[in-house]
């Protein structure tokens, strides 16, 4: 069930309704953790079980990690939370990749093994609630949080499904709180939610979903495209993701708003970086703040030798992008962006920020949005062929059969700055803020009228969901 | 300090006890008050904007109705249906006939591949809105099958969205309820036919078929079937999937020749008419003679049996019907010469059919009806 279309607008209306008329915070918690599982079963119903293990069992693990006053103890019920997280990602998500690599490596040594790969479905938003879970237990084994107050308040910490399948990613000290007490409607803010809900809906499927039709033909088959087409994919790709995904955190952050609860930021006009550092301060920033805080952090950070340093981000980047997805184009990307990061914490880095700023925000466009490549094509063959044709290399096509992108679609480039300017200026809160709400009802509909006709209409997965 | 993508719109204190409370005190009736006026001026909106939508290209729709609501005020007689109205009924060929049998009408075919009564009525019905001055008859095929089945293979085309405003959608779930298929396929299709009602409504995606009507280059030969009654032969400009019903039914000529012979016997068979069918037939007659329009229902030469439309057509309080999947009346339609497949007639069929049709017609306005 996507944001963006029919029956979740009737599954809203119907669980909207439902939380703001029920009495009662218990009520409310129950009525809401119901409507997320259905969401979630929206999906597919076979997972909901993989869900309810996940939350039993790291309800179970923060539990007794409270109560054991031995560090030994303590210690024992956290690797067992890790095992049980880290092994349902494992057994879902990467068996199969780990499995078929090694067959690959022992083949090209000589050595033949036939074990049968397992292709397990990946449940929608493992990754996301697996994360959450982690840093729960981890929280509550640093002590830095109590535990749940009641396990119908944890089962919703990781089941709410405005973030249930593609975050932010919340942790337990942002949203357990919150539970804690009932929210009034008289707090909920209604017009912002609107506003930030038809933006989100706007990048996603009036922007994302119209570039992916023109993008996705070029990446499946890069040799049909010339240099000049290839360069526009690049870029036209470039502003889908952000669209995609911010557009899809809009929404989420939105929803959740209007159900009475604040869904952290996770993303601060990335595209207006001056460095790849600053990139990953604005770009999924509650999955950044989750790699620094329960991975770079454990592996001592930046405080030790340069080279441990480097060491540590260049591990960090490169479980990243294993997170992203299981194959080696996104470790490679993983590896790309943390090369980057160690090079930044050098001379280099200097230089960079002796730089005017328009000069490191084309710096930071320019390697993302190559870097993108690899995170965007379906196997490691089809990236090469793509990033050699941006460069000219390959028998230049005849022009009977080269095919080329309408140039026009370079209006997604300004299309692209147009959001963040918006965004940025707080163009909306400037002219809805002297508005009575019944102004603001007649702007409101016209403006979701005038938006529909441009959706494409086309249903496109969030590109995140897969991860 | 940052300043976050959503904070154009938002900004959301993490701390609950942060949250500045709204200027007016929300009270249930205001809220409701404003989702509603938000609601009539959406739907004001949409309905403005729908004005701007084209109609489907498929079928060549959109030109031919484009031809025949401009000069709406010169046509006596409209056909609607399926493709074996579209390619069956060739309006210079019955104007010709009437003229020779001393009537002057001008007729003109909107139908299209796969128009089903629903969609069929709809057409009717937008027809209706431009009251067009000299329309006194329009010819409907009557189809007793299933009617909403065709969005199973064509949900969400621009073909299968177009017709689905509030009456269609009533319509179309009221046949759906009636009939007699699984609940769950009653369910399934319900919810397909309220997501059609809801992408109109919304005219979801019509922006680029607003912009592409205003650029798009009118092909001569389109341009010249729409000149000339929104007609087209089969064999005129085939495509591929016609011409593999066109070489399937080369191949099962026997299997063809066998249900032409039983169809006769199988028509005077009785049958039960669908649910809810004469109702509605009375209705969209009732409405359509409120109009000053007369309904001639038409069953075209196809070799499936109709046993309960043809008691239905027999019963004298029934609206005018011409069968014509009678092949012990009508044996020249369903000759091999005159079929391009089995279910359709070619170009020297369709000439025949038009002229039975126009006699069957002129036999009525004669007051020699035969029925």
């Amino acid at each position: 069930m996507l944001f963006t279309e029919l029956r979740f607008l009737v599954f809203f209306a119907v669980t909207f309704a439902g939380t703001w008329a029920l009495g009662g915070n218990r009520s409310r918690k129950w009525w809401l953790l119901l409507a997320s599982y259905v969401f979630y079963a929206g999906w597919d119903p076979r997972f909901l079980s993989l869900l309810f293990i996940s939350t039993a069992g790291n309800y179970l693990a923060g539990e007794m990690i409270a109560r054991e006053a031995l560090p030994r103890g303590r210690r024992a019920w956290l690797a067992a939370s890790l095992v049980l997280n880290l092994g349902l990602l494992g057994l879902f998500k990467y068996l199969g990749f780990f499995l078929t690599s090694t067959i690959s490596l022992l083949d090209a040594l000589g050595l033949q093994l036939a074990v049968p790969v397992l292709q397990l479905a990946l449940p929608v938003g493992i990754s996301f609630f697996t994360f959450q879970a982690i840093s729960y237990t981890v929280d509550v084994y640093r002590r830095r949080i109590p535990t749940a107050e009641s396990r119908l308040d944890f089962a919703l910490f990781i089941a709410l499904f405005p973030h249930l399948v593609a975050g932010p990613v919340v942790r337990a000290s942002e949203l357990l709180p919150q539970f804690a007490r009932e929210p009034r409607f008289a707090g909920v803010p209604v017009r912002a939610s609107l506003g930030l809900f038809l933006s989100g809906f706007i990048k996603k499927a009036c922007i994302a979903d119209r570039l992916a039709a023109v993008v996705d033909p070029v990446f499946s088959s890069p040799a049909s495209y010339g240099a000049a087409s290839k360069w526009l994919a690049a870029a036209l790709y470039h502003v889908q993701i952000y669209c995609d995904f911010s557009g899809y955190t809009d929404m989420a952050i939105a929803v959740a708003a209007l159900l009475g609860y604040a869904l952290p930021q996770n993303f601060a006009f990335p595209y207006l970086s001056h460095s790849v550092r600053d990139f990953w301060r604005r770009w999924h920033m509650t999955l950044t703040r989750w790699f620094r805080d329960y991975l770079y952090i454990a592996l001592d950070g930046s405080r030790g030798s340069r080279f441990q340093t480097a060491r540590n981000l260049v591990t960090v980047f490169l479980l990243c992008g294993l997170w992203h997805g299981a194959s080696w184009s996104f470790v490679s990307w993983g590896a790309i962006h943390g090369a980057l990061l160690v090079l930044e914490r050098g001379p280099f880095g200097r230089l960079l920020a002796r730089l005017p700023a328009p000069i490191g925000m084309l710096y930071v466009n320019l390697v993302v949005m190559l870097a993108w490549v690899l995170f965007r094509s379906p196997d490691f063959g089809r990236a090469f062929a793509f990033l050699r044709g941006l460069f000219g290399a390959g028998a230049p096509l005849p022009a009977a059969v080269a095919k080329t992108l309408d140039l026009e679609w370079a209006l997604a480039l300004p299309a692209l700055l147009a959001v963040h300017l918006i965004a940025r200026g707080r163009v909306w809160q400037r002219l809805t803020l002297p508005l009575s709400d019944w102004a603001f009802a007649v702007v409101y509909a016209v403006l979701l009228a005038l938006t529909l006709p441009w959706v494409a209409t086309v249903y496109k997965p969030f590109i995140y969901f897969q991860f | 300090m940052l300043l976050f993508d959503g904070w154009g719109f938002l900004h959301v204190p993490t701390n609950v006890e942060d949250r500045v409370a709204p200027r007016t005190p929300h009270c249930l009736g205001r809220s409701l008050s404003l989702v509603l006026l938000a609601a009539v001026v959406f739907l004001a909106s949409v309905t403005a904007l729908r004005a701007l939508v084209p109609w489907p290209e498929h079928g060549a729709l959109a030109a031919r109705m484009k031809h025949f609501l401009a000069h709406a005020d010169d046509y006596d007689l409209l056909f609607v249906g399926s493709s074996n109205v579209a390619h069956g009924f060739d309006p210079a060929v019955v104007d010709a006939e009437l003229a020779r049998r001393g009537h002057s009408l001008r007729s003109y075919n909107l139908a299209a591949e796969d128009m089903q009564p629903v969609e069929a009525d709809f057409v009717l019905r937008e027809v209706q809105r431009r009251k067009p001055a000299r329309l006194r008859s329009v010819v409907i095929e009557l189809l007793d099958f299933e009617p909403t089945a065709v969005i199973r293979d064509n949900a969400f085309s621009e073909r299968a969205v177009y017709w689905h405003d509030a009456r269609s959608l009533c319509d179309a779930l009221g046949r759906l309820l009636r009939s007699a298929a699984p609940l769950f396929d009653k369910a399934r299709l319900s919810w397909l036919h309220l997501q059609h009602a809801a992408w109109r409504l919304g005219n979801l995606g019509e922006a680029d078929r607003v912009l592409a009507a205003q650029r798009t280059h009118v092909d001569p030969v389109l341009a010249a079937v729409v000149e000339a009654g929104g007609f087209e032969a089969l064999d005129d400009r085939p495509d591929q999937a016609t011409l593999r019903m066109r070489a399937a039914f080369l191949a099962n000529a026997p299997r063809y020749r066998a249900r032409t012979a039983k169809l006769d016997a199988q028509n005077a068979t009785h049958g039960t008419l669908p649910p809810g069918l004469d109702d509605e037939l009375a209705m969209q007659t009732a409405r359509l003679r409120a109009a000053g329009i007369e309904p001639i229902y038409v069953i075209p030469p196809v070799p499936h049996p109709t046993p309960a439309l043809h008691a239905f057509a027999a019963r004298a309080e029934a609206p005018l019907v011409f069968l014509f999947n009678a092949p012990g009346r009508y044996p020249e339609l369903f000759v091999f010469e005159h079929r391009y497949d089995e279910t359709h007639v070619n170009r020297a069929g369709s000439e025949v059919l038009s002229r039975r049709f126009a006699d069957a017609l002129a036999d009525v306005l004669d007051g020699k009806h035969g029925g």
